[in-house]
């Protein structure tokens, strides 16, 4: 355990035990947490494994993590031919998924205050950077004045009110999910970074419901930072990039329906598509992002749709770098909009539950954005008790990638080695298919 | 004999489950009457006050026939209601009604609590309540 670590735990085990004196004033302490085993096949024709003498010595990613992978084996022996395969795979890993310790107070009957602290991937069997602790964070903390149902008012750092899921995303007793739908799920947050297509954490929110004869009516408007690569070093956002959006939607009997919208800016100076491609477009990009959403329910069976679409206002100059990177092969597309959808049907009965997913996201300038990620979903789960649910779910992920230059191609990291190296059945450069199947099964605990 | 005992069992249930249940107020609460679906937003934290009385909403934590025919009439069920609640508590988004043990509790606390409403077997409505709404 690091320093870092060391404090962080340090920090969580001294806020709880800081608290709990004050539980008799009103303060609640409650929260929940998800624990799961998965079993991940990859089978990626682009990728490879590195293999001297008959022995593994790692798997190909990129260039850079190719030179790291050979470089820190002490299996290789420096010379002689490397091999390299198809990278089929199979992990397996338990996990504590999400831990979250949810402090609340009641002033009164109108102001409130909410503070959620977050850990996610909290253990992990294969070896990662600060795997031991994964990564704390105060997910919200913000004050609530709801003088009545039509106006509420949030300040602080909180989730806004954007489309359906986004709300609960991170609240895992209240979804069927193990792994959410892409753009939610946190353990993938590297590829598909959740503030690409949701507005960040905001500062303020005005909220409320209307009842009115054909239904009601509700609303949401908020304010706060563009994402947070923005933010200086000392946590401040001090450029003029800001978001601004809301959602207006409505409810009538067991159905749902909305829409909603955000307008701020994306910093991709420096977008990194991997294979040590790195975009400069520019420092702030006019970027506005969509949401449709419609639900409802008849009995036992419950369905969700949600649509959320990225739209970048590029100039000619910005609209040229990203034209000249699909050109060289580096981008699927040449646009840097995006698009995300799930539809999601459910079969409740009074201990248990079915589901089915199909999820789609596509993100034009990514290497996989030619015909995006599918994913079709199964899954279920038993209420063990109110506060106790074990789920489990099938996934399959599938997904074309451009590899633009062929692996051990220039620059060539065996050489910068200086070994005498002889790569054998290195794939080419082109599109490759990949598919990921994911089964896991775990535990949801509210307490 | 047998089947007897059991048809007098089922004739018991049955009569139990279809006990009239009011619903009651703090007198203080500003309100006369109330309608079905004031009701189910009320519960379903849509509303949070009568006329000028901010309430607080009390539930029955454990089944009974009065609480099955109290969400039945507002149109209601009570397990997607805890689901409705859970959100709201983990969101922070809004206050789940207060769980009480028993009838009698419920009883008590309406009576104790300014904006308090909650229901009761319409056979036992305590002193001290409003009653804002009777269903058979």
């Amino acid at each position: 355990m690091t320093l870092c670590t060391f404090i962080k735990a340090g920090l969580l085990g001294g806020i709880l035990l800081a608290a709990a004196p004050l539980q008799a004033d009103d303060l609640e302490i409650y929260g929940f947490m998800q624990v799961s085993g998965s079993s991940q096949t990859w089978d990626e024709d682009y990728g490879a494994s590195l293999e001297a003498d008959g022995a593994l010595v790692g798997t190909w990613i990129d260039h850079a993590q190719q030179a790291n992978a050979i470089a820190g084996s002490e299996m290789f022996p420096w010379q002689g031919l490397v091999g390299l395969k198809d990278n089929t795979r199979n992990d397996i890993s338990f996990n504590l998924q999400q831990l979250n310790v949810i402090l609340k107070k009641r002033f009164n009957r109108q102001w409130s205050s909410f503070v959620n602290f977050e850990v996610v991937e909290n253990y992990k069997t294969d070896y990662a950077q600060e795997s031991e602790w994964g990564s704390f964070s105060v997910q919200e903390a913000f004050v609530r004045y709801a003088p009545s149902a039509r106006w509420t008012f949030k300040f602080g750092k909180f989730v806004p009110t954007f489309g359906n899921f986004y709300e609960i995303y991170n609240r895992t007793p209240l979804q069927p999910y193990l792994f959410r739908p892409l753009i939610f799920e946190k353990s993938v947050g590297g590829i598909l970074p959740p503030e690409d297509y949701l507005p960040n954490t905001m500062a303020a929110q005005v909220s409320g419901t209307l009842r009115t004869g054909i239904g009601k009516l509700d609303y949401a408007l908020f304010l706060g930072n563009s994402e947070e690569s923005y933010f200086a070093e000392n946590g401040r956002n001090d450029t003029d990039a800001k978001c601004i959006g809301g959602r207006f939607g409505i409810r009538r009997g067991l159905f749902k329906a909305g829409v909603s919208g955000s307008y701020d800016y994306d910093r991709l100076d420096a977008l990194d598509l991997g294979n040590d491609v790195v975009l400069a477009i520019d420092y702030k990009v006019p970027r506005m992002r969509y949401g449709v959403d419609f639900s409802g329910s008849a009995g036992p069976v419950s369905f969700v749709c949600e649509g959320i679409f990225v739209v970048y206002d590029l100039d000619s100059d910005q609209q040229a770098v990203v034209d000249a990177s699909h050109a060289a092969g580096t981008s699927a597309d040449n646009t840097l909009d995006k698009s995300f959808f799930y539809a999601h049907l459910q079969y409740d009965a009074a201990k248990w539950f079915v589901y089915g997913d199909y999820d789609f996201v596509n993100d034009g300038i990514q290497p996989w954005g030619k015909d995006g990620v599918n994913a079709l979903i199964g899954g279920g789960g038993i209420r063990l008790t109110d506060s106790i649910t074990w789920k489990f779910q099938v996934a399959q992920y599938s997904y074309e990638v451009s590899v633009p230059h062929p692996l051990f191609g220039a620059p060539d990291p065996l050489a910068a080695l200086g070994g005498d190296l002889t790569p054998v059945n290195a794939p080419a450069a082109g599109v490759y298919k990949g598919t990921i199947l994911d089964v896991q099964t775990g535990i949801s605990i509210a307490f | 004999m047998k089947y007897t005992l059991t048809l007098l069992v089922l004739a018991l249930i049955a009569l139990r489950a279809t006990a009239g249940v009011s619903v009651i107020a703090h007198p203080d609460v500003d309100a006369g009457s109330v309608d079905k679906i004031t009701l189910a937003d009320i519960y379903s934290l849509d509303l949070l006050a009568l006329g000028d009385s901010d309430l607080i909403v009390f539930d029955l934590s454990d089944a009974d026939p009065v609480r099955e025919g109290f969400y039945a009439a507002i149109g209601k069920e009570h397990d997607k209601m805890k689901k409705l609640w859970l959100r709201a508590k983990l969101t922070g988004s809004g206050e789940p009604p207060t769980a009480v043990a028993s009838l009698e509790e419920m009883a008590r606390e309406v009576a104790a609590t300014p904006g308090g409403i909650g229901y009761v077997d319409s056979a036992s409505v305590p002193k001290g309540v409003k009653v804002l709404a009777t269903f058979e």
